[in-house]
């Protein structure tokens, strides 16, 4: 088999905690993660509240560092961030003093795409979010939903290897939601492109992924790595849907019991 | 094709066509401010001309404004206003300088923060024109000695509103900033100084309008020759009330010009049109 797209290998990530007072504690957020990401595959992962799920993206994003381990990009060690990832925050993160074009034109002019590709290149991404009226106009004059359209598009325009999706779409409403994931997979049918997508939604990850990564409660491990194997286009109310959405569920609710008994034996 | 400033957006929501600083903008916000200032007027002339106070002291707003005029006819009045606009001008020049720079490494350096804001808080404490009489000692009556005071009061509010500008930006624009590709300078020109802006906006204005302030107390001590503050002052030894009603007139005029038509325009220009600040 090829080798994979993305190798996260004994990821470990410890915080400090200031206390004040000159006292600090640390926080064992993720301990000992291995994932290998395969080529042009959609991963999702997931885990209970807290567990460190993001964190570990924006590790993989080069924003935070890691305390030990390796990460490894097409066998490159990643080492802080770069233009051979593309990240979409939960918060969409666009940048409101710059129209939708050229936020999206924004890693293009980073990388150093020559100028006379720009035209072509944001067209293709606007019109692959359908957000082609939408050129000129300012960020904050578009709904959650078409925001976040933006900040996908922008994260592609400039090609990278692989796209971080960190809980993109867990501050919309359910019915946009259900709308971008649709739209998720058909960009991600249309591009080829390897995806690493947090959440905490379990339909989300059943809808999207060919596997789905569960994390244990803090510290992080990697519990479980489930094949999904329902065909698509895939119907969120048909047997093996909603069979998958029960067997992961209850992985997770097995996640937060043994917290509370942990938590309770302590 | 739908243009976009017809397609609804989220159901109810439309686009409405962006407020932009238009004619009809200006001319509508001419009409709300006059009005209110006519009726002021016209009760201070009716007060006037029934000679309660003597005109010396209250004169009519016909005779200040026929003295504004002869004033403005001479050239006096000219010359006063444009020497005043210099020196604020290259003051607030200076300080705009040195606050934004000085603002922007506080916010970002947590070793000048540490080192500046302790003086600053201190400076900022000290009204501009208590210094005034050191900075005669140093300057002379002079020019230099008005735009130092000038500038080392802007720039404290100035470097206050950046540093705390640039303090206060999302997270998350720097770290999407990072993941495009930015560090170090670039980083600094292309997201930590628009995202800081609105603030660094509101320094400028509040810089502006302390230092107009200190402006004419200024040129009233430095006694100077010319000015808004040394012709009201230079009346006073001549009893021209009207000359010092009309001076006064002519400075709240300007400052509101500056403050309203000027800086307000560059906000709206800027972060209003990205939704940085709400819109009034």
């Amino acid at each position: 088999m090829a080798e994979p797209k993305l190798i996260v290998r004994n990821l470990r990530k410890t915080f400090q905690v200031d206390e004040g007072f000159g006292r600090f504690s640390s926080i064992n957020a993720i301990d000992n993660v291995n994932i290998d990401v395969r080529e042009g595959e959609l991963i999702t992962i997931i885990g209970p509240s807290g567990c460190g799920k993001s964190t570990l993206l924006m590790i993989l994003a080069g924003l935070y560092d890691k305390t030990s381990g390796e990460v490894l990009l097409d066998g490159r060690p990643i080492e802080g961030p770069g233009l051979d990832r593309g990240v979409v925050f939960q918060e969409f993160a666009l940048f409101p003093w710059l129209t939708v074009r050229n936020n999206i034109c924004f890693g293009l002019k980073m990388k150093g795409v020559p100028a006379a590709e720009h035209e072509r290149i944001i067209k293709r991404y606007l019109d692959m979010v359908k957000l082609a009226e939408f050129e000129h106009i300012f960020p904050h004059r578009l709904s959650g939903g078409m925001k976040q359209r933006v900040g996908i598009a922008r994260a592609l325009a400039y090609s990278p290897e692989i796209l971080l999706m960190d809980e993109p779409f867990g501050a919309l409403d359910a019915q946009t939601r259900t709308s971008l994931q649709q739209m998720l997979v058909d960009i991600w049918a249309e591009t080829k492109k390897t995806i690493l997508f947090v959440t905490h939604s379990v339909r989300e990850a059943v809808f999207l992924s060919d596997r789905i990564v569960v994390l244990s409660r803090r510290p992080s491990r990697v519990r479980t790595i489930l094949d999904v194997k329902i065909p698509r286009p895939r119907v969120r109310l048909s047997e093996p849907f909603l069979r998958c959405e029960e067997e992961l569920e209850e992985l997770i609710a097995r996640e937060l019991s043994e917290e509370s008994s942990a938590g309770a034996a302590a | 094709m739908q243009k976009a400033s017809e397609v609804s957006l989220a159901g109810s929501a439309t686009l409405t066509p962006e407020r932009r600083a238009t004619p009809a903008y200006y001319l509508s916000a001419l009409l709300d401010n006059v009005l209110p200032i006519a009726f002021v007027l016209l009760l201070w002339e009716i007060v006037a001309r029934m000679e309660w106070i003597h005109p010396a002291l209250f004169p009519t707003v016909t005779d200040i404004f026929k003295k504004m005029w002869e004033l403005t006819v001479e050239g006096i009045f000219l010359r006063d206003v444009a020497h005043s606009l210099l020196r604020l001008l290259s003051s607030v020049f200076f300080a705009i300088v040195v606050g934004t720079l000085s603002g922007l490494l506080m916010g970002t350096s947590r070793w000048a923060e540490r080192i500046l804001v302790p003086p600053l808080n201190f400076f900022l404490a000290i009204p501009g024109i208590a210094i005034f009489p050191i900075v005669i000692l140093w300057f002379g009556l002079s020019e230099k000695a008005i735009i130092f005071t000038l500038a080392f009061e802007a720039s404290l509010s100035i470097m206050l509103n950046t540093w705390a500008g640039v303090k206060s930006v999302d997270t998350s624009l720097i770290n999407a900033g990072r993941a495009l590709g930015c560090r170090g300078a670039r980083l600094f020109y292309k997201i930590l100084i628009p995202a800081a802006l609105p603030a660094i906006i509101t320094g400028y204005r509040q810089g502006f309008s302390r230092a107009w302030r200190i402006l004419v107390a200024g040129e009233m001590l430095a006694s100077i020759g010319t000015g808004i503050g040394f012709r009201i002052f230079e009346a006073r030894a001549f009893l021209a009330s009207d000359v010092m009603y009309a001076g006064v007139i002519v400075i709240g005029i300007l400052g509101f010009l500056l403050e309203r038509v000027a800086l307000r325009s560059l906000e709206i220009f800027t972060v209003q049109r990205w939704g940085m600040v709400r819109e009034l």
